[in-house]
């Protein structure tokens, strides 16, 4: 899978000025090499298979940026590790390296520890589903490529 | 009094603990009511029979008892499904009814909860319930009939489930008395807290009752789904302008536990705010003091005990001794 922590983008330029204060347990030493189809669940509001999408994005809230780190992708939403809570009803725009931009709207959240959240959200127009499929076939397709 | 000895649902003279309150504004004259009805005697004395169930209850029954201030009538656990039942058969077309003013809806659901609410607050000295039930109860039925929001939220509540809607009522009192004790005075936020505490369930309305009802969820999935509550009602009621943020925060947090084994985000005791960390311990009080299937009603003493076990972990600290005392000086 292409890495995009680097590399030359507008996302991954920017996100690397920014203050990064996502804490990722230290145990997750393989959370860059997971690729693929997440595994399924039991869980029926799931329309759409998930794709592990793993590295740092932005996040807009408002007037503020974050540096977040992404978590798996899929045609209707996305997850990410933040450093702190969200809401659900929160409006974000996410930026996606190297310059896919998403607006979401925050469906849950779960404290996996102290400074790491993980969120769930969701897409709340056509177009940025569209740009999200758009972005997935690019990921898996350079999955296919690193095999 | 009471009718001729036919079948009914348990012995004429029942022990008071196993006796559910219900509303007196609730019932109307019909010809029979598939439940037995019971009346509180003397103190000192057991509850005994007033109507047997198939046996008719007329508009001069009803009179008569609110002649004598009584707002409460008792049915057994067994009954308790009927009267639910009753209450969705009957009640629903005039709750419902846009033809009846809002106010008159209003004002039954004033007499259902003021009712409601001192059958509550007989856990406590008897002296100290009448002023409570003035004070707090009256704060918050009058609540009820000046708002908007909340007669479509509780009629919606009381179709759904008659447990939840005396849950809301009585979490909402204790919310206002554990603030006042932790010394909030002002009239506003008091308020605040007690619409707060009626609505804090309203996720549950989203849940199937068949699980909000079962005692015992074994498996994950409905475990997942009972506490989906929170978030939905979160979601439910930040789409409006009514509730402020603190008051969202009671709705969605009130499942948090200070160790961060609560749900639905698992954060803790610093992150929780402090309504929802209010609303946890009188939530835990109230449920603690409802008579189960296989269980008698806990004594006071006892759900002391629970709280006092789930301090520091499960409840902030300082409000379960708040609240401990409060409960505590009425007895």
């Amino acid at each position: 899978m292409l890495d995009h922590r680097s590399g030359s983008d507008p996302v991954n330029d920017a996100s690397r000025v920014m203050l990064d204060l996502v804490r990722l347990p230290d145990e997750w030493v393989d959370y860059y090499v997971k690729r693929g189809v997440l595994p399924g669940t039991y869980d029926e509001r799931r329309r759409f298979p998930r794709y592990y999408y793993r590295g740092r994005a932005m996040l807009h809230s408002g007037d503020k940026q974050y540096v977040i780190y992404t978590k798996d992708l899929s045609r209707c939403g996305i997850g990410f590790y933040h450093y702190k809570q969200l809401f659900p009803g929160d409006a974000a725009v996410l930026w996606l390296p190297p310059d896919t931009r998403l607006a979401v709207g925050v469906t849950r959240c779960n404290r996996v520890s102290e400074n790491c959240y993980e969120c769930g959200a969701e897409f709340v127009a056509k177009a940025d589903q569209d740009a999200a499929v758009q972005h997935l076939a690019g990921v898996i397709s350079d999955d296919g490529d690193a095999d | 009094m009471p009718s001729d000895t036919i079948q009914s649902d348990g012995p004429q003279l029942v022990d008071q603990q196993r006796l559910i309150p219900i509303a007196l504004a609730t019932l109307r004259p019909m010809a029979c009511l598939s439940f037995d009805l019971f009346v509180l005697g003397e103190s000192g004395h057991a509850p005994a029979l007033y109507r047997q169930r198939d046996y008719p209850l007329l508009q001069d029954d009803l009179d008569r008892l609110a002649e004598s201030e009584i707002r409460s009538l008792f049915i057994t656990e067994l009954g308790q499904l009927r009267y639910q039942q009753y209450l969705e058969e009957h009640l629903d077309e005039f709750l419902a009814d846009e033809a009846t003013p809002l106010e008159v809806r209003c004002g039954y659901l004033h007499d259902a909860g003021q009712a409601m609410l001192d059958s509550a607050m007989r856990i406590m000295d008897v002296g100290r319930s009448i002023e409570v039930a003035e004070q707090v109860g009256g704060q918050v039925a009058n609540l009820v009939n000046g708002s908007g929001l909340l007669p479509s939220e509780m009629f919606r509540m009381l179709r759904h489930d008659y447990r939840l809607f005396t849950h809301v009522i009585n979490v909402s009192a204790y919310c206002v008395l554990l603030a006042q004790r932790l010394g909030v005075t002002d009239q506003q936020k008091l308020k605040e807290i007690a619409v707060a505490g009626l609505l804090h369930d309203v996720g549950l309305r989203k849940i199937p009752r068949v699980l909000v009802d079962r005692e015992d969820i074994c498996k994950p999935e409905q475990r997942e789904a009972l506490q989906r509550h929170p978030q939905l009602g979160f979601q439910e009621l930040r789409r409006r302008d009514e509730l402020n943020w603190d008051q969202l925060m009671m709705v969605y947090q009130h499942h948090e536990r200070c160790d961060g084994t609560g749900y639905p985000v698992g954060i803790t005791d610093k992150e929780i705010h402090w309504l929802a960390r209010l609303c946890a311990v009188v939530d835990t009080f109230d449920l603690a003091s409802r008579p189960r299937k296989n269980r008698k009603p806990l004594h006071l003493c006892d759900i002391v005990e629970i709280l006092q076990q789930g301090a520091g972990r499960q409840f902030d600290e300082e409000m379960v001794r708040c609240w401990i005392i409060e409960a505590d000086r009425t007895r």
